[in-house]
């Protein structure tokens, strides 16, 4: 479970997250939807610890992300991540983009790595691009890419961070299937996203931020078709 | 045409020119790898938030980009002297060439560590990745291809910068040749050979850097 | 000891002011010469055929692989012996022209080659 207490975050004198709280439970799918610089990719990088936090807790399975007594590295291979930008790693083939990770952070074997890598890599529909360097590919595939990337950490939660904003039109679907797969799967999910069809459809629940605080929190369906706050109801017929 | 072309005497002394092209090699390599490390720590240097640091790599880089290399041999052999240290030709020629070998190679360093996107990073950590695995597997191997060839052109521009050794009577391959016509008269014939000898070198050099390229980076950037 | 060495006095400044000047103009007629004959290099080796683009190639190839004072004692020994001796200030600025030229012709080729594609086919196209 990732609970997320009271949390303030600044930058500075601009202050992004000005006390957010939200627990996300196991199994479940929470998207994150709200106008740009409301502060909800900030969240998912304090939750993965690459920005520290000023107040407040993010607490995931027990274990306090900010304290400094936590191995951050450790915990990083809970959380999986992926960007906006899909940050293939341009010298290595695809399955050594998915090998690295198990074989240097897990210590595998060479071959668990590559059978590891190999069944994720399949599992989001690139079996037929082992040797590829990715460069060669479509901005989807690099995405599907990153996403099996951090699926071969068999991380026990994935944060996606507006993965399909920086996608051709035309390539969004494959990427939304792939993240649909998943949260049939099981899999306990955050999604920052501008898309919302997918918070819709697939999250069990949708929080609505607004300049650094969740403004609505509620079941997918009902924010999306019939949000309470009046701040959500501009925002969404903006949106669509 | 009245002149006459004389080889023997070029023959003759093969052994000594290709002692000296020996030299040129030895000199260009030994300036490339000392300019590489001090151009590492000049790059940190100026990369650095610290000032002084900053300032003192700025400073080293623009006198080594902005001065020819003639007037850095001077220094290092005229200049030094008459301050009463006196430097062998090799060691002149030598710091001469890694001064400015730094200075170049700082720039390229700072270029290609700026090239990689600071999102290889934080993508990198995502993944669990320590910093030093970082650098390790996916920022280092980028750069490196990125510098390579400025860094090839940097060492085939050191061999040729080398012959500027004849001006303080050095013994590698130009400052050999010089003795040599001056004993004989022979100034075509030697010249010639040595030009021969320099265009062998450099082609080889980037031969071998090439097919070393294919075999370290087989990915595309 | 004797130094070798007299300090510098302001009765030099005439002579470095004549070096600076020489400096300066060599420096603007090679980047002009060479720059007009690398185009016209440049020219020839994207439009000639492959014969006369290896030999083209391999002059400069030679011009770019011999350091350069290599190729200043060369050529002025060479016409000196040939009967024509050259003032070195001439000597040396056609050899910093060719050598111009030899790094100016590998741009203006790669700009007349990148043109060429798209440009020529629609060009030719009536």
């Amino acid at each position: 479970m990732i609970s997320i207490q009271n949390v303030h975050k600044s930058f500075g004198d601009l202050e992004v997250l000005k006390g957010v709280s939200l627990d996300v439970n196991d199994g479940e799918v929470v998207s994150i939807i709200g106008g740009s610089g409301s502060g909800k990719s900030t969240l998912l990088y304090c939750i993965n610890a690459i920005e520290n936090i000023q107040k407040g807790k993010i607490i995931v399975d027990g274990v306090d992300v900010h304290s400094k007594e936590t191995n951050k590295d450790k915990l990083r291979q809970k959380l999986g991540m992926v960007f906006q930008q899909w940050n293939s790693f341009p010298h290595m083939t695809v399955l050594e983009n998915a090998a690295l990770a198990p074989r240097i952070v897990k210590k595998m074997s060479k071959a668990e790595a590559i059978e590891v890598a190999k069944k994720e890599l399949v599992h989001v529909g690139l079996g037929d691009k082992f040797d590829v360097y990715p460069t060669k590919m479509s901005g989807g595939q690099q995405q599907r890419l990153a996403i099996a990337r951090a699926l071969a950490m068999k991380p026990d939660y994935m944060l996606f961070d507006e993965v399909t904003s920086a996608l051709d039109p035309e390539l969004v679907g494959e990427v939304l299937d792939t993240l649909r797969l998943l949260a049939d799967e099981g899999m306990t999910m955050i999604c920052v996203t501008h898309e919302m069809g997918f918070a819709r459809d697939v999250s069990d629940r949708v929080a609505y931020f607004h300049e650094g605080v969740i403004a609505e929190l509620g079941e997918a369906k009902q924010v999306i078709t019939d949000p309470q706050n009046p701040l959500t109801q501009k925002f969404l017929s903006k949106v669509r | 045409m009245d002149y006459e072309f004389h080889w023997n005497v070029v023959f003759q002394n093969m052994p000594e020119l290709l002692n000296g092209a020996f030299v040129t090699l030895h000199v260009s390599v030994l300036a490339m790898l000392l300019g590489i490390v001090i151009a590492i720590l000049l790059a940190i240097a100026k990369m650095n938030n610290s000032k002084p640091y900053c300032y003192i790599a700025t400073t080293w880089v623009e006198i080594a980009r902005n001065t020819p290399a003639i007037f850095q041999i001077y220094m290092a052999y005229f200049g030094l002297g008459a301050l009463g240290i006196h430097l062998s030709p090799y060691v002149a020629v030598l710091s001469a060439l890694v001064f400015i070998n730094a200075g170049y190679l700082t720039e390229t360093f700072r270029g290609g560590f700026q090239s990689i996107p600071s999102t290889q990073y934080s993508a990198s950590k995502s993944l669990g990745m320590t910093s030093i695995q970082v650098y390790r597997y996916i920022i280092l191997p980028q750069m490196l291809r990125r510098i390579y060839h400025p860094m090839t052109n940097q060492f085939v521009w050191s061999i040729l910068m080398s012959s500027l050794g004849i001006l303080v009577g050095m013994g590698e391959l130009s400052g050999t040749t010089q003795r040599l016509q001056s004993l004989s008269f022979r100034t075509l014939e030697f010249f010639m050979v040595a030009a021969v000898m320099y265009f062998i070198i450099t082609k080889l050099v980037l031969i071998s850097s090439s097919l070393l390229s294919r075999k370290l980076f087989k990915g595309e950037i | 000891m004797n130094s070798l060495f007299t300090p510098l006095s302001w009765s030099d400044t005439g002579f470095i002011l004549i070096g600076v000047m020489n400096t300066v103009t060599i420096s603007i007629v090679a980047i002009v010469l060479g720059t007009l004959l690398g185009l016209a290099v440049g020219f020839l080796r994207a439009e000639s055929s492959k014969v006369v683009n290896v030999l083209l190639g391999s002059v400069l190839d030679i011009l770019r692989s011999v350091p350069l004072i290599i190729q200043l004692i060369l050529f002025s020994t060479f016409v000196g012996a040939m009967g024509y001796p050259l003032d070195p200030f001439v000597a040396g600025s056609i050899i910093l022209s060719l050598y111009t030229m030899a790094f100016m012709s590998e741009v203006f080729r790669s700009g007349f080659e990148s043109v060429h594609q798209s440009m020529r086919t629609s060009a030719r196209s009536p």
